[in-house]
């Protein structure tokens, strides 16, 4: 029956002092010291006056998805207080300079665009930027509907557009991307298990028993994830109580915070199942987890951050941050769903890769 | 009485250098057979094998009649293994040792909780059950372990080398519970390179040296290879008649 091994798995796992530092007290400590240091940096973003841009249109009139972008840009940047003024020909650079814009967008064929930003407006520019990927996502998410469900093409995009960027404090911001990012390091709260099973040949005795790699991963699984959301849940806690974070919708936030975790659980396993050895494991996921933290925006904040967007869509950390940062301070997120199926996929995966680990060595019976 | 366990031609090689060499062995229903050899003859490798922890580069293994490679499901509740090693949980304690392995063979709830007690008392922890297994002596953990692996009732019991390093008296109680186990029925496979040991508990011995048996019977029979008149020598002047007194450094 795997129910007591799970038990004792988690007790031996609670019993350990360094779980609770670095799952409990590294993310409070941090979120306190990263909410002063960049306070300022977001709040420079709460602004008051509108944020002025151009733009010209490049493409044929008779360019649909380029007119279309560019009615729905100008139809969001109206209902979000953004002045956005057409220059039809005019050097870019100087009439930035001139009209003291924060930048300007060329709308190119087929609904491609550029944007040049203003270096002295820099979170201004970067506001810009993400008013119009926005709005080119719903776009292509619209046209990718109509598509599949052959509406009839007359039919009007029903954008709904996003707030753009609303502010976020600095306290909201660190204090849930921190919680993620220490979830990610899941695989830590394992080690103590990994090393009592190996140097104590707990291993064996497990497979003389019978177990099977399915019983034998959700025997590690299971306690570990139940760790990880736990101390989670009472950091995410802590926090709402020493710095007033404010989670957005609080189930919806759980339910992403252990879905990552049971998604960095099943990484770690993983890479555990693979190499059989603690340190590389521990090293080779942190290594990962930090690289996917740095462009997901664990430390700097996503939307300032220089990173290519496309580095940024890789990482799941920058889904599962966003999602949560803009339940925050939206109250809706359209990268839910792309933070859920993230996380699910490497779960799934991981998993699969880790029984299969354990099934091949098995059979070569090392 | 019949057979409960048979080797056939088993073999282990690693890396070319053969460990175990075709081995037959054959344990009767009721025995306390023992297993001698030197360090490296490849008793824990063979025990690994028939436990289906090691898998055996040729050959194989019945138990009770059956392959047990292909039964195991079925059969692994009849075995309970002992390991050289001390396979516990310094942070449980010592019914939660007993608990974590004993379950795995599907008991649970009330009779689980029958069994942990019925196994700390076995070995004489039943008043240390709510201690810390990393507080325990060295004596303490070696019954421990044997706790952890006979609380599923198992009519196979195989002990490797349980009597390493600790004191007289844990020995004495050690080797007295494993007789005991033996009157209530249960067959005893006991590997040991301590002769006293395996001449004062069992029925019947083999010595194994280089991974193959070189010789098998009564510490008598074994005797008599030697020598006509066995009051005069010890099974220990036999082993190291038979297996030479070259130290094994692999
Ligand atoms: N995983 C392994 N890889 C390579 N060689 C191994 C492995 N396991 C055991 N051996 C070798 O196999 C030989 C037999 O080892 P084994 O542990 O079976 O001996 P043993 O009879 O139990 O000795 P001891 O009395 O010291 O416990 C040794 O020479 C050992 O070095
Ligand atoms: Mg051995």
């Amino acid at each position: 029956m795997i129910r007591y091994l799970i038990k004792n798995n988690f007790k031996l796992m609670m019993r350990s002092a360094t779980n609770i530092l670095l799952f409990i007290v590294t993310p409070v400590v941090l979120v306190a010291l990263l909410s002063s240091a960049f306070g300022d940096l977001l709040e420079k973003y709460e602004r008051d006056d509108s944020i002025k841009a151009g733009y010209r249109i490049d493409a044929e009139d008779t360019d649909v998805r380029a007119q279309l972008l560019a009615e729905q840009v100008r139809t969001a940047a109206d209902e979000s207080d953004m002045i956005l003024t057409e220059y039809p020909k005019c050097d870019i650079e100087e009439k930035i300079m001139e009209e003291d814009l924060a930048g300007f967008v060329v709308f190119g064929k087929d609904g491609t665009y550029s944007i040049y930003e203003n270096g002295e407006q820099k979170y201004e520019a970067k506001a810009l930027d993400y008013l119009i990927s926005s709005v080119d996502k719903h776009i292509a998410q619209f046209m990718l509907d109509a598509y599949r469900s052959d509406m009839p093409s007359e039919a009007s995009v029903a954008v709904k557009y996003p707030s753009y960027m609303e502010p976020i404090e600095a306290s909201d911001y660190y204090g849930i991307v921190e919680v993620v990012y220490f979830g990610w390091c899941a695989v830590v709260c394992g080690a103590g298990i990994f090393t009592a099973e190996k140097k104590y040949h707990i291993g064996k005795k497990l497979r003389v028993s019978g177990l099977s790699e399915l019983q034998l991963f959700f025997g590690k699984f299971i306690p570990m994830l139940l760790v990880v959301s736990i101390s989670s849940l009472i950091t995410a806690g802590i926090t709402i109580l020493l710095f007033g974070v404010h989670w957005g919708s609080p189930l919806i936030s759980a339910l992403i915070v252990v879905l990552s975790a049971a998604a960095a659980t099943a990484f770690g396993l993983m890479f555990y199942n693979i190499t059989e050895n603690v340190v590389v494991t521990i090293i080779a996921v942190f290594a990962l987890v930090w690289m996917a933290g740095f462009t997901g925006g664990s430390f700097e904040t996503y939307m300032f951050s220089t990173q290519p967007q496309q580095l940024k869509d890789i990482s799941p950390i920058y889904h599962i941050n966003r999602a949560l940062t803009e339940l925050s301070c939206m109250g809706h997120s359209d990268y839910t769903r792309s933070a859920v199926i993230y996380c699910i996929i490497i779960m799934f995966v991981s998993a699969c890769v880790s029984i299969m680990a354990g099934y091949i060595r098995g059979r070569k019976g090392k | 009485m019949g057979t409960i366990l048979k080797t056939k031609d088993l073999t282990k090689k690693y890396d070319g250098r053969v460990v175990v060499d075709n081995l037959n062995l054959t344990i009767e229903e009721g025995e306390v057979f023992g297993l001698l050899g030197p360090n490296g003859a490849g008793k824990s490798t063979t025990m690994n094998m028939i436990c289906g922890i090691v898998k055996p580069t040729l050959g194989s293994v019945e138990f009770h009649g059956k392959d047990f490679d292909k039964h195991r499901k079925e059969l692994i509740v009849e075995l309970g293994y002992i390991p050289q090693e001390l396979a516990i949980h310094g942070n449980l304690k010592a019914w939660e040792n007993v608990e974590l392995f004993t379950s795995l063979y599907g008991i649970g709830g009330a009779e689980l909780k029958k069994r942990i007690d019925e196994s700390l008392e076995y070995v004489g922890l039943l008043e240390k059950k709510n201690d810390y297994a990393k507080t325990f002596s060295g004596g303490m953990k070696r019954r421990l372990n044997i706790a952890c692996a006979i609380g599923h009732h198992p009519d196979l019991l195989i002990f490797d080398e349980p009597t390493v390093g600790i004191d007289p008296q844990s020995r004495n109680f050690i080797l007295e519970k494993i007789r005991e186990s033996n009157k209530n029925g249960a067959t005893i496979i006991y590997t040991s390179h301590y002769m006293e040991e395996v001449e004062a508990i069992c029925s019947r011995i083999a010595i194994m040296d280089n991974g193959k048996v070189i010789a098998t019977g009564t510490s008598e029979e074994l005797k008599k290879m030697v020598v006509e008149d066995t009051s005069s020598i010890t099974l220990e002047e036999v082993f190291l008649t038979l297996t030479g007194k070259k130290l094994r450094d692999y």
